[in-house]
């Protein structure tokens, strides 16, 4: 059975691979999907910050003239004084009549929807608050104290999640969802066409009439798009490890990749593997009971917006609060893959992981074959 | 030899079951062109695909080649080849690539598979573009290299469903000479049209079905001296207007 059904997905395979559109479109796209993104944001962000630190601001300081604060102040920004008030121009605003030791309150006067004014706003905030404590210094210095003996706490904050976790919020997020969104793409790309494409393309009948059983042909089929699924969202993987790499440190040094242990990677390989045989079997199945393409993309899509809207609803949920959550399939994909990334699934995960998933695929094998054995598969006639 | 006696299908439909084929018995031999002649929906894929066992008669009998269909399936596709007019075949594998494919699941051992694929290249001279992408052939090669694909097991039924339907002409003539050539050599011909012109030239014997039943079957003199009429198209007409299919 199975060395026939390797028959089917060795033509598919044989057929793809000299496909370049589609060799494109679930492997390299995926690829580079990310470190183009990243490149991307990453340029954009340094760009933005740097010109935002180049610009000279004109800065408007009212009621208090004391040279201290300027001091401070130009240790931070590049700015010049200016007397008059205008669009782009920052005023600090002391309280009439302020003398230097007063307690008072300040006020920066800024625009909250221009990034270069946020800046300037949060520099000239922090030069505030250095004035502050140099004022409290200078007069707590009569009394013969420093301000380190008032201030008994200083804080430190200490990081304790493990090393491959640090800095890997934003992989955290991310990352799941891309590869899930490319299961699904690269098993739909193959599975419509190698199910409801061959209707349309009229050789479905003549495949059927040989010495292969239906019930290897399905199966063929759904190894096929479980090797482009499984192909393609390792691609995606890949290219996130690309992409830090490229991009440096923009989601902090400590995005440690050499962190990804053999375990964590093993972890992650199975879920894929696991993940895009669901994939692939839905889309087979659904492609197979469908007349057209058409009518199967119709089928197909709406299961994969369902998967991809859970996964987004549940993103901040903590799946170690209840276990069960990893009975469910593609949810616990992505608590899977979190994870793994952050070194912390259990082994109990993996096993829910896969028990629950080959339920379901052994569900969805069996009704593919059935639908194959019975007179149904050949509903062509719309 | 094709052998089918008294068969019955119906179709489950929304509205109910449809009874699409109604006591249908005829026989084909082996060097004979069978041609079941009938507009669109009448049965006639419905009937062939019983023949091939894509699907099972509700009942009846359908013998192939003394195998009975529903009970020795296996051996029976073994012996039938299909061809379906609405088959495209496309994709970058070379018609060596396709017809190594057909006959790996023919269970074609290796050896005699390669022997198989040359003898047929030779036979339908494909030699010039074996090894070409099927994407990037004529109408005529595709339409070659289908054919040799269905036969690629060399059955002794070969069986083509309005084979020449979507074909330009070039590509009909290569089907023509395929379908006289293989009846020459003994094989059985079955095939479906709904184009009178083709039914007259090619086939040695006519089955008219309209509706699910099998209203006429013979060889052409046959039908013309049953009707006494001079052409086939007059019969066919006649027959439609008696069932009220024409008005
Ligand atoms: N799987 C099916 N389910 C329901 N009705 C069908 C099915 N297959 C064929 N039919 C119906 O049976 C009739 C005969 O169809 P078919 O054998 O394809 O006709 P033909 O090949 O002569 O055009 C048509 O009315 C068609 O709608
Ligand atoms: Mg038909």
């Amino acid at each position: 059975m199975i060395k026939d059904a390797l028959i089917i997905l060795r033509k598919e395979l044989k057929n793809i691979l000299k496909d370049r559109r589609t060799l494109i479109a679930t492997l390299l796209v995926p690829f580079l999907l990310m470190p183009i993104i990243f490149t991307g944001m990453s340029f954009v962000e340094r760009k933005q910050r740097s010109s935002a630190e180049d610009t000279i601001y004109p800065v408007m300081i009212m009621h208090n003239e004391a040279p201290e604060f300027l001091d401070i102040l130009s240790g931070k920004l590049n700015f010049t004084l200016t007397k008059e008030p205008g669009d782009d121009v920052l005023v600090v605003e002391f309280p009439e009549g302020y003398i230097p030791g007063d307690t008072a309150k300040a006020i920066i006067h800024f625009n909250s929807t221009s990034k270069k004014s946020s800046f300037a706003a949060s520099m000239i905030s922090s030069a505030l608050v250095e004035y502050s404590a140099y004022l409290a210094d200078s007069y707590l210095d009569d009394y013969g104290i420093d301000l380190q003996s008032i201030y008994t706490i200083s804080v430190f904050k200490l990081d304790t999640a493990p090393e491959e976790a640090q800095g890997a919020e934003f992989l955290l997020v991310m990352v799941p969802y891309m590869i899930l969104i490319y299961v699904f793409a690269g098993a739909m790309a193959v599975g419509i066409d190698a199910t409801a494409g061959e209707k349309e393309r009229g050789s479905l009948a003549v495949i059927l009439v040989n010495q292969v059983s239906r019930t290897s042909i399905a199966i063929g089929k759904i190894l096929y798009a479980v090797t482009v699924g499984v192909v393609s969202s390792c691609m995606t993987f890949c290219g996130f490890i690309l992409a830090i790499k490229i991009s440096g440190g923009m989601f902090g040094e400590s995005v440690n990749l050499s962190g990804f242990s053999f375990g964590s990677l093993l972890v992650i390989l199975i879920t894929l593997v696991m993940t895009s045989t669901i994939a692939a079997s839905i889309i087979i199945l659904l492609g197979s009971l469908a007349k057209t393409a058409k009518e199967a993309s119709t089928y197909i899509l709406p299961i994969y917006f369902i998967v991809i809207i859970l996964g987004v609803l549940t993103m901040n949920m903590d799946p170690s609060s209840n276990q069960l959550l990893f009975l469910i399939p593609f949810l616990n994909t992505v608590f899977m893959l979190k994870g793994a990334i952050i070194s912390n699934s259990t082994m109990l995960q993996l096993v829910m992981l896969i028990v629950s998933d080959t339920v379901l695929i052994a569900l969805l094998v069996y009704s593919t074959s059935r639908l194959y054995n019975s007179e149904k598969i050949l509903n062509t006639i719309s | 030899m094709v052998e089918l006696i008294n068969v019955n299908k119906s179709f489950k439909t929304r509205k109910g079951m449809k009874h699409v084929l109604k006591d249908i018995s005829f026989t084909a031999e082996p060097g004979e062109i069978y041609g079941l002649l009938g507009p669109n929906g009448a049965g006639k894929t419905t009937t062939l695909r019983i023949i091939a066992t894509l699907l099972k008669a509700d009942s009846g009998e359908v013998w192939v080649d003394g195998l009975n269909a529903g009970v020795e399936d296996r051996k029976i596709r073994d012996k039938v080849g299909l061809l379906t007019g609405d088959m495209k075949l496309s994709g970058n594998l070379s018609p060596r690539e396709m017809l190594k494919f057909f006959a790996d699941l023919n269970h074609i051992p290796k050896e005699m598979s390669k022997r198989r694929i040359e003898e047929l290249s030779e036979y339908l001279d494909m030699n010039e573009f074996l090894d070409r992408s099927i994407a990037k052939l004529s109408a005529g090669m595709k339409q070659k290299t289908s054919i040799a694909v269905s036969i690629v097991h060399d059955p002794e039924i070969i069986i083509f469903d309005e084979p020449t339907s979507s074909l330009d002409v070039l590509a009909v003539k290569v089907v023509v000479d395929f379908l006289h050539d293989a009846s020459k050599r003994g094989k059985t011909v079955l095939l479906s049209t709904h184009v009178l012109s083709e039914a007259e030239k090619l086939c040695t014997k006519i089955g008219i079905i309209l509706e699910g039943e099998l209203i006429m079957n013979g060889t052409k003199d046959e039908i013309l001296t049953t009707y006494e009429s001079s052409s086939l198209e007059d019969v066919f007409f006649a027959l439609a207007k008696e069932r009220g299919l024409i008005i």
